[in-house]
């Protein structure tokens, strides 16, 4: 028990240090289960190296079993065909790049491989977190990022089955994976069939459910285990056949505690059996971290881009994409216990993975991604029409409204020209016909190419309310009328103070709403 | 670094799988889950040995039952307990004493020796904290008088336990027994008592509330701090020699009295499920089943005492106590059956040499059958209390008839609206000024705040727990302002199967055909709606024809 209290103290630390500092848990976690073996060699007290060890074991199995039931293939619906070609890009050409700089550095081709598997799996748990925050989850990237996120997962697993057999032959690898894609159809057919069905005709509480995904859990982690596979093949499969609509919905809540729970412990412990990097490693780790932010953030850009997301959602992709996983961390474990990378190079991918953790929040800043929209080529094309425009509209902002409006204001023949910072945004709008600019919308040169001041009226979506303020300013005094999109109550006040006029989505909606309640429940009752 | 042996895991897997199948099998026959745990344990230990206890096992189902207590004492707040305190004292102590004196004369009469009769009177005497808990919660009655009466004799009981185990931890060492040595233990155990209490109570005021507070909108760290707390608690009580429950307990109670323990405690509620179901096949594990022919007689006795007597015994003095039939009768019910510390106390007295092996498996059969047999007087209790009133056995006792005062509150005809964010605020002050019954519902205290007289809950709707609490049957419209997918499909899922009509936040087209499917009342869309009122403002400003 008291091994076990010290556990959840450090973990207790971490969180808290962590909330301090805004940053990601898991890094911390690991550095604190890290500072928990120094201090403990430091007093001369043994690490309790059996409970580490089992804390490894259920944490593992935890750690994967939530990862599949999390993988919901409803995610992708609709978005599947760019999903896969990004996610696809971004796996494949991140891990040549890791093989080849692992290779150029020295090591061999084995421990590339792990390198590069390694670099190529971004954290579904720091990523979804960043996103919640954010509330950016259910945005058009935010859906690319998550659907990006489960084909990473499914790769990686296949991966750590074919590097782990690898040793046996290339016979064996492929019979290992043979056997996972077996294993996976038995998850495909309990996803597609009786997990659904078991939903919704037997009614479960609780705790029937918590001991009935469990039991799965161990079920699939036997049968992996049975067909000579690792057993987080197995967790990972059992949790995504539990991933079906609404099975995932009912368990997450319950699984959501056991996984907070055993998640901390994990990382700790597996913090405590870090070793210390040698200094060329260190120096390693920082150029695979550069490798792997600057291949990532390029390469997802470029290929999101083409399949037809905005060049923000874009770039934002390929910043919040850019750091290792705790799936890394996995594969390098297991490549560890079976020996075929070394205890040090474990170290390094570690390190490489709280360094990048860490860097997240960091790099995926709205500054960042406006610093690299600048560095795409820009469109001018759109501005040819401009200079004669007054009594006009200017749409700050295309936005998701930005369609609507630009129809609705074609049907009253009021000519409009659209501002916005984004290039695939504004390649679409030259294609339509619609005079744009490719400009920050905050920016009052682009203001006075628009011809803002001598607008009939400006409507502004941008997304940064400080954005919409600048604008507000520069158009004081100017015959436009301002409308500014607001759904927050700050956002309405800053608005109206600064002479603009605030489209109150909230209130507006609310409205509706209550009138829609007048009919149909005051009514009845 | 060397590959694990996957022996926890293992053993994990097969406590899972087998007390899943046994849950489910239970379930077709009505048998509550505890006595399908045990079975469970029965079949993978004594009958197949498949799974041996170890350290691991050990350690697991000790953090059961101090997660259990710790969210008994979250449910409490100062006042309860300070209500139950004379009810405990008394009620505990009456109860002790005629039932070890009755549980005593009963061995005696069964010709075993005075020792082995000392022994047994024990272990009737004192009833499984972590069972009763356990079938209250599923019940979900923890919060009726009774269950509270009852958790305050299964503590009283605790203290008792815990002078008990410290004489025969005096006399299991070896050495001669010293009184005065024994006298000091039991001192540093009851100082330690009131030290910890001390320090709960001062940490409940002085320390817990900021940093809790700081760390509200952080879900995962407050929940790791909690658990954090509790153990830190538990390996202060272990240092003056009292048990894991009683630490667990007064940590709980610290964390009580914070704003944030509702939420706590639902979150905490699913690990401790987990824990104690591997605790209670444990117990199964733990059974001796090759002396049954030889006990059974002596078992069926003590078990029909401990089944019947000790009851009536608990539903006496509490009568006496002018609580009501009903409460005294629920009360005693919850009392019958042996605690797990019987098992504790029996091993004891056969490492000190005072009792035989056959006197330890006839205690762990008893325990196991009472365990087994209160489980489902508990779960059917309302219909037993009902049988025994019609056929009019309970007016011997002449107990007040009229209910002891509940507190209770009941949510029916209301509009729950989760998510406060700028939409789900907007709908709450509106619909509470039309008059109506509001509950606002969000994980973010703060965002709870300035709500006027709507009623609010911090709370996680995925829960099934939240769901029950905010009467989501009851209700007339569940109103969803919140922007994350997957939350509103599930609640979406939850009304159509209640049979409650629901309005979800459609903030993306692509959620529109799912919701539909889910067969949502309304779609609130701020986004068109926006686009809708920015035509109707650029009209009145004249800046689009009518």
């Amino acid at each position: 028990m008291t091994g076990f209290a010290i556990l959840l103290l450090a973990a207790a630390i971490a969180f808290g240090v962590s909330k301090l500092l805004h940053l990601p848990p898991i890094p911390i976690l690991l550095l604190s289960g890290v500072a928990l073996r120094a201090l403990a060699e430091a007093l001369g007290v043994e690490v309790p190296e059996a409970l580490v060890s089992e804390m490894i074991e259920i944490g593992l199995a935890v750690l994967v079993f939530t990862a599949g039931v999390d993988l919901s293939p409803r995610r992708m619906l609709g978005r599947t065909k760019p999903i896969l070609i990004v996610a696809i890009s971004q796996f494949f050409g991140l891990g040549i790049a890791g093989v080849a700089t692992a290779l150029w550095l020295g090591y061999d081709f084995i421990t590339a491989l792990y390198l590069g598997c390694a670099l190529s799996a971004s954290s579904t748990l720091v990523v979804v977190r960043h996103l919640q925050k954010r509330r950016q989850m259910f945005e058009p990237f935010g859906r690319l990022v998550l659907g990006v996120l489960l084909v990473q997962d499914v790769f990686i697993i296949l991966l750590m089955v074919a590097l782990l057999k690898l040793p046996s032959g290339a016979l064996s690898s492929i019979n290992g994976v043979a056997n996972a894609i077996a294993l996976g159809f038995l998850a495909i057919a309990l996803h597609k069939w009786v997990i659904p069905t078991v939903a919704k005709k037997i009614k479960l509480d609780d705790e029937e459910l918590m001991l009935g995904a469990l039991g799965l859990l161990f079920a699939f982690s036997g049968m992996a285990y049975l067909l000579e596979l690792p057993f987080l093949v197995g967790s990972f499969l059992a949790g995504f056949a539990l991933s079906a609509f609404p099975m995932n919905g009912l368990v997450r809540g319950m699984l959501g505690s056991l996984s907070g729970f055993f998640l901390a412990l994990f990382f700790i412990s597996i913090g405590a059996i870090l070793t210390l990097p040698t200094t060329e490693m260190l120096g390693h780790s920082v150029i695979f971290t550069l490798v792997l932010i600057l291949v990532t953030v390029i390469l997802v850009s470029i290929v999101a881009e083409a399949v037809g997301y905005s060049t923000r959602a874009s770039v934002e992709t390929g910043l919040i994409l850019s750091q290792t996983s705790e799936f890394s961390l996995l594969l390098a474990l297991t490549g560890v216990l079976s020996g075929q990378i070394s205890a040090e190079l474990f170290s390094m991918i570690a390190l490489i993975t709280v360094s990048t953790m860490t860097l997240t929040p960091f790099i995926s800043r709205e500054k960042v991604t406006w610093a690299l929209m600048k560095l795409h080529p820009r469109y001018r094309r759109g501005e040819t029409e401009c200079g004669t425009m007054s009594q006009h509209a200017v749409l700050l902002g295309y936005g998701r409204a930005g369609a609507k409006t630009v129809q609705s204001l074609k049907e009253q023949n009021i000519p409009a020209v659209v501002v916005d910072e984004d290039a695939a945004v504004i390649r679409k709008l030259i294609k339509e016909g619609t005079p744009c600019i490719q400009a920050d919308g905050s920016n009052t040169h682009a203001l006075e190419l628009a011809h803002a001041r001598e607008a009939r009226v400006v409507i502004c979506s941008m997304r940064r309310s400080r954005d919409a303020k600048i604008a507000l300013d520069s158009l004081r005094g100017s015959q436009a009328i301002v409308l500014v999109r607001t759904f927050e109550a700050d956002e309405i006040a800053m608005v109206e103070a600064a002479g603009g006029i605030a489209i109150k989505a909230a209130h507006a909606s609310s409205k509706t709403f209550l009138e829609w309640i007048d009919l149909n429940l005051t009514r009845k009752a | 670094m060397e590959a694990p042996d996957l022996q926890l895991l293992l053993h994990l897997g097969l406590i899972i799988i087998t007390a899943a199948a046994f849950a489910l099998l239970g379930k077709l026959i009505r048998m509550p889950s505890i006595v399908g745990y045990i079975l469970a344990g029965m079949v993978l230990g004594p009958w197949l040995n498949l799974v041996q206890l170890d350290q691991s096992l050990a350690l697991i189902s000790e953090l059961g039952i101090a997660l259990l207590l710790f969210l008994v004492g979250i449910e409490l707040s100062l006042q309860k307990i300070k209500d139950l305190g004379r009810v405990a004292f008394v009620l505990g102590g009456l109860q002790v004493l005629l039932t070890a004196a009755g549980g005593f004369a009963v061995a005696l009469l069964m010709d075993f020796s005075i020792a082995e009769a000392i022994f047994l009177g024990a272990t009737v005497t004192f009833s499984s904290t972590v069972v009763v808990i356990k079938l209250l919660d599923q019940k979900g009655a923890t919060n009726r008088l009774y269950a509270r009466i009852a958790i305050a004799l299964f503590l009283a009981q605790d203290i008792v336990v815990i002078v008990g185990l410290t004489i025969l931890s005096g006399l299991g060492s070896g050495e001669p027994i010293a009184l005065t040595q024994m006298a000091k233990n039991l001192s540093f155990a009851f100082a330690g008592m009131a030290i910890l209490l001390t320090v709960v109570l001062a940490a409940a005021r002085y320390l817990l509330p900021k940093p809790f507070a700081w760390a509200s909108r952080s879900p995962d760290t407050v929940f790791i701090w909690a658990l954090c707390w509790c153990f830190l608690i538990v390996l202060l009580a272990h240092q003056f020699h009292l048990s894991v429950e009683i630490g667990a307990f007064l940590a709980g109670i610290a964390v009580a009295q914070l704003p944030i323990h509702e939420d706590l405690h639902r979150r905490l509620h699913p690990l401790m499920t987990f824990f104690i179901a591997i605790f209670l096949v444990t117990l199964g594990i733990k059974m001796e089943l090759s002396e049954f022919a030889v006990i059974w007689p002596a078992a069926l006795g003590l078990s029909l005492f401990v089944l019947i007597v000790k009851p009536l015994i608990i539903f006496n003095i509490l009568a006496r106590m002018r609580f009501s039939e009903y409460t005294a009768f629920q009360t005693a019910i919850a009392g019958g059956q042996v605690s797990e510390f019987a098992f504790i106390l029996l091993a004891l007295g056969a490492t000190t040499g005072l009792i035989g092996s056959t006197t330890v498996a006839l205690g762990g059969l008893v325990g196991i059958v009472t365990i087994a047999v209160s489980s489902y007087l508990i779960i059917y209790s309302e219909s037993v209390y009902r049988g025994l009133k019609k056929i009019g056995c309970l007016n011997l006792f002449r107990a007040k008839q009229e209910s002891d005062p509940e507190a209770s509150s009941e949510l029916k005809d209301h509009i729950i609206v989760v998510g406060m964010n700028a939409l789900g605020r907007e709908i709450v002050q509106q619909l509470a000024l039309r008059g109506e019954q509001v509950l606002a519902i969000d994980t973010d205290p703060k965002k709870l705040e300035g709500l006027g007289s709507a009623e609010t809950l911090i709370g996680n709707v995925e829960y099934q727990s939240v769901v029950e609490e905010i009467g989501l049957r009851q209700a007339k419209l569940v109103v969803s302002a919140l922007q994350i997918e997957d939350t509103n499909h599930l609640l979406a899922y939850r009304c159509r199967s209640a049979g409650v009509r629901c309005a979800i936040h459609a903030f993306d087209l692509s959620m529109v055909d799912d919701l539909l499917e889910l067969d949502t009342a309304y779609l609130l869309m701020p986004a068109v709606d926006g686009v809708v009122l920015q035509r109707e403002i650029l009209q009145a400003k004249g800046a689009l024809p009518k």
